[in-house]
């Protein structure tokens, strides 16, 4: 505490501007976490947090105890995996073979065409996904012409997740990217200018040079994108499964939002999303001191 | 969003145990002045309900902008301040006003959303029971309910409240939701229309045949059919958003997905299923659930159909291709196994809508409050809502309300449903329904009166039942699993994934999941209501 | 200096441009399909299945006069103008602040801070509390500020920023001190300029996000004068939406011709402003703005 003190003293100019800052995650982050109590309680709203009845873990021995518990954490697991392997190097890809292109023209009209898709709402991005491949879309009629089955390939159990992170990736690539891009224009020219001198091909620039130029970036949202990992949200899910695909499809988030449409139970989500919340700390302290230990940044 | 809707529906459906003891409210019944509109001395009820529309081109964008509610306002002093939540997000923003304790002088809808029945709103203190009222301020609201006895005990709770003033269909209403073929390809079939299981078989099969027709009968198992018009000839439910799967046979609830005769009808949707006979895309068609999707009906996909009795006379015009702008679709009675058959699934006659009112505990004017929402129940109040003001929306010909040109042939090209959402409004009480007949087509009114009651009566569904909130808890933690457990095996067995030598396992596996538990409160509730 | 390419990095250069472009016929192809599809014949785009390359029948501007009929367009697109402009502004300099100041390693306490920050990434006290805090507690409801000031900041933002922010030299940061600049000046006046690009993306993160964003109006709006351009055309889109019929008969026939038409031209109405707004900052991330060496 003392050296706190001593800390704010001598740097009273920095902790004046984190004041604001301070103040509202304090009033819009913090005050309203008083309500995860809503995870130990039957929930009304009427009753509020402090009205309502207190029933202990009850909530979370409904969810662990559910025939679907297995199945859920699997999907959910694997969808956010599958996410993560593909959907997290393919932006950086997209950036750096951007990066290649000397015609400026043609650059910034791959860059701003990569960019639309993320503006349509995920509704139509769905609607569009189920309609490609229905079973006389255009995706569907490609596969057929490659000679691949006639079938509704969104309502294969085993499709399911493939058309999800292709979808995801589809989406959000170019935006993503951005990032990328920008942290690509801040290295410096002249670090390519000496290494070509000193003789260094493409892929070593490309090693000793950008890569590293890139690396707290991407290491940053790595680390940002493991706190996330059971994050799998329901909207998507909801809009593409259906009862062929359940067995793949269905994660935590669409469980707990189908169990609320069934009960309107705030106690019973509550306590899913905050044994979700728990597990992705976890992930997020872990892969947080990982990469202390291996690469030197962290986000604390 | 149907399910929802239909399990707050069931929810916060009354029942009562016994009569209410003559309470105080007969001898305070003198004391109370009496209250004529329109008020001297003008007030302002806030109200909380939802959208008329939110069609932009109607430029409706809160109550007061419809003609009949300024009417009356007029004729009443009274100016109600509405609280309109963005549509769509109702349940959500209902719950968060709940929450906020703050709650408007009038609450309408609330049968709706109120988790866990009016019963509880009343002892949760947001809303007052109008007992006191039915006497003297909401005299003629307890006359229109009291024409009628099982109104009556509807319009009660378990614990013999009055929560709401409620719509009360008037007259009856018919069933609005039923089979449909298209007669033109039955005539070039050279084929009767079908009456047994059998008789539908083969001339599903022409169709195919003839039309190359992806999906001569389009239905969607799980999700759709909601009133069981295709399953009701097997005695069984489906899990669609009205029934889910729960029928009172003669007072015994059945949960049908676990009943022989859901395994027959599965058994012969998985023979059709393998013979092109429905939608083999059926699964993955979530947009279909009371009426099927544009690529199935309008693009000559398919032969048959569940259908809205008001969709009949339009079907061409919404929206089909060239090839199929003949086609003529007629309503066609429920399947049945054997001629003869007298089916007892469909939907409902239900006297008792959907709205209601309620006065919240924070209204200062309970005694105006519940005097203006007894006009509804007079007939010439009634019309003023649901027809607009006389001579300009309507006229009067022998005695009945006629809708003028203006509603008719709006002036401004818009439909006859969105001129009634324009100029008019609905007022709790009388739910005059049927004025939307003047605007149904021949064949929508023949659906409604003749055909889909000729075979069909309601004796099997499940009356509006009230769970206790312990039994509410329990019954939907179970249900929730079984009815994606249900889901989920319905497709599968139709697709021949599952064979039916699996039948008991699934069955076994459900009652491990706890739905003879669930039964028991669909019973219990189910007593208390025809105990009365 | 012209250097000779050798084969296999033309190879590479001819794979390249061959690949990005059939990358960005994928991006394109179903965002045409779109555009194509808002000005299509209403009955022929009904029963049209696959990608529209070409407008369907006539061309038909009829599903743009239904949307922007609506009288409450115009209020929308002001109102959301409002949100985009003063929410973007109040969310980046809380963002600025909270990442130059937690970007400073004299202070010792910042990880702690950083913790207690990143910490409600992954909890939250989800909506009923927030809407209390916000409701009785700041008082913000039914005002415009409900919409902006709750989600003004973004964890993630902040931690994008501090990176960048943390790889100015500290050098610089030094010698404006021994001169006597005050740390706002430090702040506006080398760290930011050094750090255009990344402030460019978190800039158009905020503004797409705001633009796109309708959920605390729904919840916060007590009346639709307020509303931004979202929340009033998710409502046309779910009154085309035959998947959210209500049980009631008569609420059915609401039914139209027109309802994939104006889906498609609510899409373009909505999405085509802020793409618009994009190539003004895009030109941030091709100039190469940062100076300085990369972290050491």
């Amino acid at each position: 505490m003392k050296s706190f003190i001593l800390d704010i003293k001598r740097n009273k100019g920095l902790y004046i501007i984190l004041i604001p800052v301070i103040l509202w995650f304090i009033i819009f982050a913090y005050l309203p976490m008083f309500g995860l109590i809503m995870a130990f309680e039957d929930y009304t709203p009427k009753g509020g947090f402090l009205g309502s009845k207190m029933v202990g873990f009850k909530h979370f021995m409904d969810f662990f105890n559910s025939v679907y518990f297995g199945r859920l954490l699997r999907n959910t697991f694997l969808i956010s995996f599958y996410n993560l392997i593909f959907g997290f190097p393919a932006p950086i890809i997209f950036a750096l073979l951007l990066n290649e292109v000397s015609n400026k023209v043609f650059k910034k009209t791959i860059q701003t065409v990569s960019y639309l898709p993320y503006f349509i709402s995920l509704v139509i991005v769905c609607g569009l996904v189920a309609d490609f491949t229905a079973s006389d879309g255009p995706i569907t009629e490609l596969i057929v012409s490659l000679g691949g089955k006639r079938q509704n390939y969104l309502g294969q159990a085993k499709y399911f997740r493939t058309i999800y992170v292709l979808s995801d990736m589809w989406q959000g690539i170019g935006f993503s990217s951005i990032i990328y891009l920008a942290a690509l224009a801040g290295i410096d020219q002249e670090l390519y200018e000496a290494a070509q001198l000193d003789g260094a091909g493409h892929i070593q620039r490309l090693i000793h040079i950008t890569l590293p130029g890139l690396s707290t970036t991407i290491i940053t949202l790595l680390i940002l994108r493991m706190g996330t990992m059971l994050a799998v949200g329901y909207e998507k899910i909801i809009l593409l499964y259906s009862s062929n695909t359940l067995k793949t499809a269905d994660v935590i988030s669409s469980y707990v939002y189908r169990k609320g449409l069934e009960e309107f139970n705030y106690g019973y989500s509550a306590a899913v999303g905050l044994f979700n919340s728990v597990i992705n700390m976890a992930l997020l302290i872990i892969s947080n001191k990982l990469s202390r230990k291996f690469t030197e940044t962290s986000l604390f | 969003m149907k399910t929802k809707k239909t399990l707050a529906l069931l929810l916060s459906a009354t029942l009562c145990t016994g009569l209410l003891p003559v309470t105080a409210a007969m001898a305070e019944e003198s004391e109370k002045p009496e209250i004529t509109f329109p008020l001297e001395e003008p007030i302002t009820l806030t109200a909380w309900r939802v959208s008329p529309t939110s069609d932009p081109k109607l430029g409706i964008t809160t109550f007061n902008d419809i003609e009949a509610v300024q009417a009356w306002e007029e004729a009443t002093n009274i100016h109600i301040e509405w609280q309109i939540p963005a549509s769509g997000q109702e349940q959500t923003n209902f719950n968060l006003m709940i929450s906020s304790g703050d709650y408007p002088d009038l609450i309408w809808d609330i049968g709706q959303y109120y988790v866990g029945g009016l019963d509880k709103a009343i002892s949760d203190g947001v809303i007052i029971p109008l007992n006191d009222y039915m006497d003297n301020y909401l005299s003629d609201y307890n006359a229109l309910i009291s024409q009628n006895d099982f109104v009556y005990r509807d319009c009660k709770t378990d614990e013999g409240n009055f929560p709401a003033v409620y719509f009360i269909n008037t007259p009856d209403q018919g069933p609005w939701y039923g089979m449909v073929i298209r007669q033109d390809w039955l005539d070039e079939c050279g084929l009767e229309a079908p009456v047994t299981y059998d008789d539908w078989h083969d001339v599903l099969t022409a169709f195919k045949e003839k039309y190359d027709a992806k999906a001569p009968l389009a239905l969607n198992p799980n999700a759709g059919d909601v009133f069981n018009v295709f399953s009701a000839g097997y005695g069984v439910g489906v899990l669609g958003a009205s029934g889910r799967g729960f029928i009172n046979v003669d007072g015994t609830v059945k949960f049908s997905p676990i009943e022989d005769g859901y395994r027959d009808y599965l058994s012969m949707l998985h023979d059709w299923y393998e013979e092109g006979l429905i939608d083999p895309d059926f699964y993955s068609n979530t947009s279909f659930v009371y009426v099927p999707t544009d690529d199935l009906w309008a693009t000559g996909n398919a032969g048959a159909w569940p259908d809205i009795y008001s969709l009949i006379d339009m079907r061409p015009y919404m929206g089909a291709d060239e090839e199929n702008q003949d086609m003529n679709v007629v309503p066609i009675p429920a399947p049945v196994k054997e001629e003869g058959d007298q089916l007892h699934l469909r939907q409902y006659n239900f006297t008792r809508g959907t709205g209601t009112c309620a006065i919240s505990t924070s209204c200062e004017y309970a005694d105006i409050a519940a005097a203006y929402l007894n006009l509804g129940s007079q007939e010439k109040w009634a019309w003023l809502a649901y027809y607009g003001v006389e001579g300009d929306t309507y006229t009067v010909e022998d005695g009945k309300p006629v809708y003028t040109d203006k509603i008719l042939n709006n002036p401004d090209g818009l439909s006859a449903n969105d001129a009634m959402i324009k100029f008019c409004f609905r007022s709790a009480g009388m739910y005059i329904w049927d004025r939307e007949l003047q605007t149904a087509g021949p064949k929508a009114l023949q659906a409604i009166n003749e055909v889909w009651p000729s075979n069909a009566d309601g004796d099997y569904m499940m009356p509006n039942i009230t769970m206790t909130s312990e039994e509410a808890n329990r019954y939907s933690t179970i249900m929730g699993d079984v009815n994606t457990y249900v889901q989920e095996n319905t497709t599968a067995f139709i697709l021949g994934d599952k064979d039916f030598d699996e039948w008991e396992d699934y069955v076994e596996t459900l009652k491990d999941m706890g739905v003879e538990e669930a039964i028991s409160y669909q019973q219990a509730a189910l007593d208390r209501f025809n105990e009365r | 200096m012209k250097i000779k390419q050798s084969p296999s990095r033309i190879a590479f250069l001819v794979f390249n441009y061959l690949f990005l472009a059939l990358l960005g016929f994928l991006f394109i192809a179903p965002v045409w399909h779109v555009v194509m599809a808002s000005f299509s014949d209403a009955a022929s785009l009904t029963s049209h299945t696959g990608i529209v390359w070409w407008p369907l029948g006539e061309f038909n501007i009829g599903g743009y006069k239904i949307v922007l009929n609506s009288p409450s367009i115009s209020t929308g697109y002001l109102n959301t103008a409002f949100y985009v402009i003063v929410g973007t502004l109040i969310s980046l300099l809380l963002t600025t602040m909270g990442a130059y100041a937690l970007s400073r390693n004299t202070m010792k306490y910042r990880n702690v801070i950083m913790l207690f920050l990143s910490f409600t990434m992954l909890f939250n006290g989800g909506m009923i509390p927030t809407y209390m805090v916000v409701k009785n507690i700041v008082h913000l409801y039914d005002t415009r500020w409900a919409v902006i000031i709750p989600s003004a900041i973004s964890v993630f933002n902040l931690i994008i920023l501090r990176t960048a922010f943390s790889q100015v030299p500290e050098s610089l940061v030094e010698s404006a001190k021994l001169d006597g600049a005050s740390e706002w000046t430090i702040m506006f006046r080398i760290i930011v300029p050094l750090s255009k690009a990344t402030i460019a993306v978190i800039l158009l993160y905020y503004a797409v996000g705001i633009w796109n964003s309708w959920f605390p109006a729904m919840i916060y709006l007590k009346g639709r004068d307020k509303y931004p351009l979202q929340l009033i055309l998710r409502e046309i889109l779910l009154l085309n939406d035959t998947g959210v019929m209500t049980t009631s008969a008569d609420a059915v026939k609401n039914v139209q011709l027109e309802r994939k038409l104006v889906k498609y031209c609510t899409i373009i109405v909505s999405t085509l402003p802020i793409m618009c707004f994009y190539p003004f900052i895009q030109k941030y991330f091709t100039k190469g703005v940062m100076i300085g060496a990369v972290k050491g």
